[in-house]
Order: structure tokens, then C-alpha cells, then sequence
């Protein structure tokens, strides 16, 4: 279930069109058919934003009840197709509802982001993705200051550093994923999805898929390697190399087929195969 | 999926993504471990730091 608040405001995301009734992503060169009356009203969406109150007022003009525009949107959203900007004074209200869905056993649906490729706005969605994780550290530390388990200034001091060379290697990983599209770079787009952050593109040549998706979690790794193993050495402390091991592993598991990087290399492999 | 639009199915939505979730796991049992085994070694005074040596293969909880 996708969560909208009346004032949120929406509008087409980055890369999406409407020519007639067909929904052009022309970031993968897709094009979704769509009724002809909520085309007629996602065409508003294109360079506008509509507070969500006044779309659905819009769905009733054309005879299309709320569910099924809710459908629609939630069906929008899986394709990253809507940009969405929650309404910053709602806060209280969506954790209430969060809640409540959470409690009848309702899955929320993540919303979907979508952004140009460069450094500044990798940098800037894989700070929203990490925000949950500064939360737990503020939180981990009022607790170790209460338990007293550990010194909190070494939990302080590590803890901070770890969160920082994280960030450093997320940021390598994906930045490298962009770097590898080469030419191919313009027309990608930034997916931020809940905890999931992604690039996506149009097709590719197979060499080019293949060396984008290897390197984004080797760069990661080796980045997370020699930024711990140079702490280790400056700081004169072995805990580092073990942060740096578990976070490398951590990267290289994007290799795995169950996740993105490791999905593409399965699926470039397998077609290969099949082409044999 | 909704009746008013029909996804062109020859789309390929998958992404190059790294796995945060994951990373973030990683980030928090490592503290939480930490944590958790300085309680479990050093009693309810907790460590100072920890000593990690791979060589021989053992950790060592300063207490305080």
C-alpha cells in the first residue's frame, strides 16, 4: 500500500513522458499504455506538481473512483514513474498511520526516487538512505553512555568513523557503477527505493554491463580495505582490518544472483549461454 | 495492477544497486556485538577497548 498524504505533491519523474496514451521512460526505452483518462490527467504531471487532494479530485472528474487511482499511483510508483515530496508538517500523522498499517499488518510501499547521475546527487540519495542509520547511532550511543559497556569515547570514535568510511564506500560503489556506463551516462537515472539504491539504464553492450557490474562492489571493497586498513595502521588498532573485512564482504555479496549486481552478471551469463 | 495502464513488458527495471540493507546489518551487529561481548567478558564495568589480533586469531577486551 502506498501511503499518500492530501497535501503531498506529485509529479512525473525524471526521464518519464506522456506522448498521446503511452507513458515513455525513455531511461530504458519503455513505453506503458495507459487508459485514456488517466493520461489525461498524468500529462498535467509533466514539469508540474499537483497536491495528491486535488489528482484525486481530478480522477473523480473522469469517472475513476479512489481505489483504483490508488491503484494506479502505487502502480506508477513501482516503475519510479512519480516524483513525490511528502509533506514536511504530515510527520507525526504518516508515523501514526505507519503504525496503524504496521499493526493490522499492512505492508507500506516504499517510494520510489529518481535523479540524475553525478557525484553530488549520489552523494545526496545515499544520505537519505543512511539518515535511519545516524538514527540508530544516536541512539546506540545515549545507550552505551547508559550501560556502560564500552568507553564511550572509543565507542564514539569508532562507531563514527565506521559510519563515515561506509558512506565513503557506498558512494564508491555506486559512483563506479555510473563511471563504468561511460557515453551511456545521460541517459541513467538514480533509483532510491527504502534501503535500496540502484542505477538504472538503457541497454547496454554485454562488456559494458558486465565490467559496470563488477566493479561497483570491487571498488567498494578495495575502498573499505584501504580505508580501514590505514586507520588500523595510524590509529595502531587491529579492529579496524575486521571492519574493513566485514564491510568488503558486505560489498562483494552484491555479487551474489539474489541481489542487483550479481542478477545482471547471472542474467548476461545465462544469455550467453543461450545465444551458444 | 490497476486497469488503467498496461506495462510494456520488453522493459528491463532492474538496477546495478548495492545492498545498504545488508551493509547497514553488517554496521549494526558489528557495534552491537561489540557491545554485547565487552558485557560478557568484562562484567557490568564494561571495556575500554578492544584488541583485535588476527594472527593469532583472538579479540582482547580491555576492562576498565
Amino acid at each position: 500500500m502506498l501511503l499518500l498524504n492530501s497535501r503531498d505533491t506529485l509529479s512525473l519523474s525524471y526521464g518519464y513522458t506522456i506522448e498521446s496514451t503511452v507513458l515513455v521512460d525513455s531511461m530504458v526505452g519503455a513505453r506503458h499504455q495507459l487508459d485514456v483518462r488517466a493520461a489525461n490527467i498524468l500529462i498535467c504531471l509533466i514539469d508540474h506538481t499537483m497536491p495528491f487532494e486535488d489528482l484525486i479530485v481530478r480522477f473523480k472528474q473522469k469517472n475513476i473512483d479512489k481505489d483504483e487511482a490508488l491503484q494506479l499511483l502505487s502502480d506508477l510508483n513501482t516503475i519510479g514513474a512519480l516524483k513525490i515530496k511528502r509533506d514536511r508538517h504530515t510527520f507525526i500523522e504518516q508515523i501514526i498511520q505507519r503504525v496503524r498499517a504496521g499493526l493490522m499488518g499492512i505492508k507500506i510501499t516504499a517510494i520510489s526516487h529518481r535523479s540524475e547521475v553525478n557525484l553530488l546527487l549520489i552523494t545526496r540519495e545515499l544520505g537519505y538512505v543512511v539518515v535511519p542509520l545516524v538514527y540508530f547511532w544516536i541512539l546506540s550511543l545515549a545507550a552505551i553512555l547508559l550501560a556502560g559497556s564500552l568507553s564511550i569515547t572509543y565507542y564514539a570514535t569508532c562507531s563514527f568513523i565506521t559510519l563515515v568510511v561506509l558512506f565513503i564506500s557506498l558512494l564508491g560503489h555506486e559512483y563506479s557503477h555510473a563511471i563504468a556506463l561511460g557515453r551511456e551516462r545521460p541517459r541513467s537515472v538514480i533509483v532510491r527505493n527504502g534501503w535500496r539504491i540502484g542505477i538504472l539504464h538503457t541497454p547496454l553492450t554485454w562488456q559494458v554491463e558486465l565490467l559496470s557490474s563488477l566493479l561497483g562492489p570491487i571498488v567498494g571493497a578495495v575502498i573499505v580495505l584501504s580505508l580501514t586498513f590505514l586507520l588500523g595502521w595510524v590509529l595502531d588498532d587491529t579492529i579496524w582490518i575486521s571492519i574493513g573485512l566485514l564491510f568488503a564482504f558486505c560489498h562483494l555479496a552484491s555479487l551474489i544472483p539474489s541481489f542487483g549486481d550479481g542478477w545482471t552478471i547471472f542474467k548476461l551469463l545465462s544469455k550467453r549461454e543461450v545465444m551458444r | 495492477m490497476s486497469g488503467l495502464i498496461t506495462f510494456d513488458s520488453s522493459a528491463q527495471y532492474a538496477t546495478k544497486e548495492v545492498v545498504v540493507l545488508v551493509v547497514a546489518a553488517a554496521f549494526v551487529i558489528a557495534l552491537a556485538g561489540i557491545a554485547a561481548a565487552a558485557y560478557v567478558i568484562c562484567g557490568w564495568k564494561g571495556a575500554q577497548s578492544v584488541i583485535m589480533d588476527f594472527i593469532h586469531g583472538k579479540a582482547t577486551f580491555v576492562c576498565k
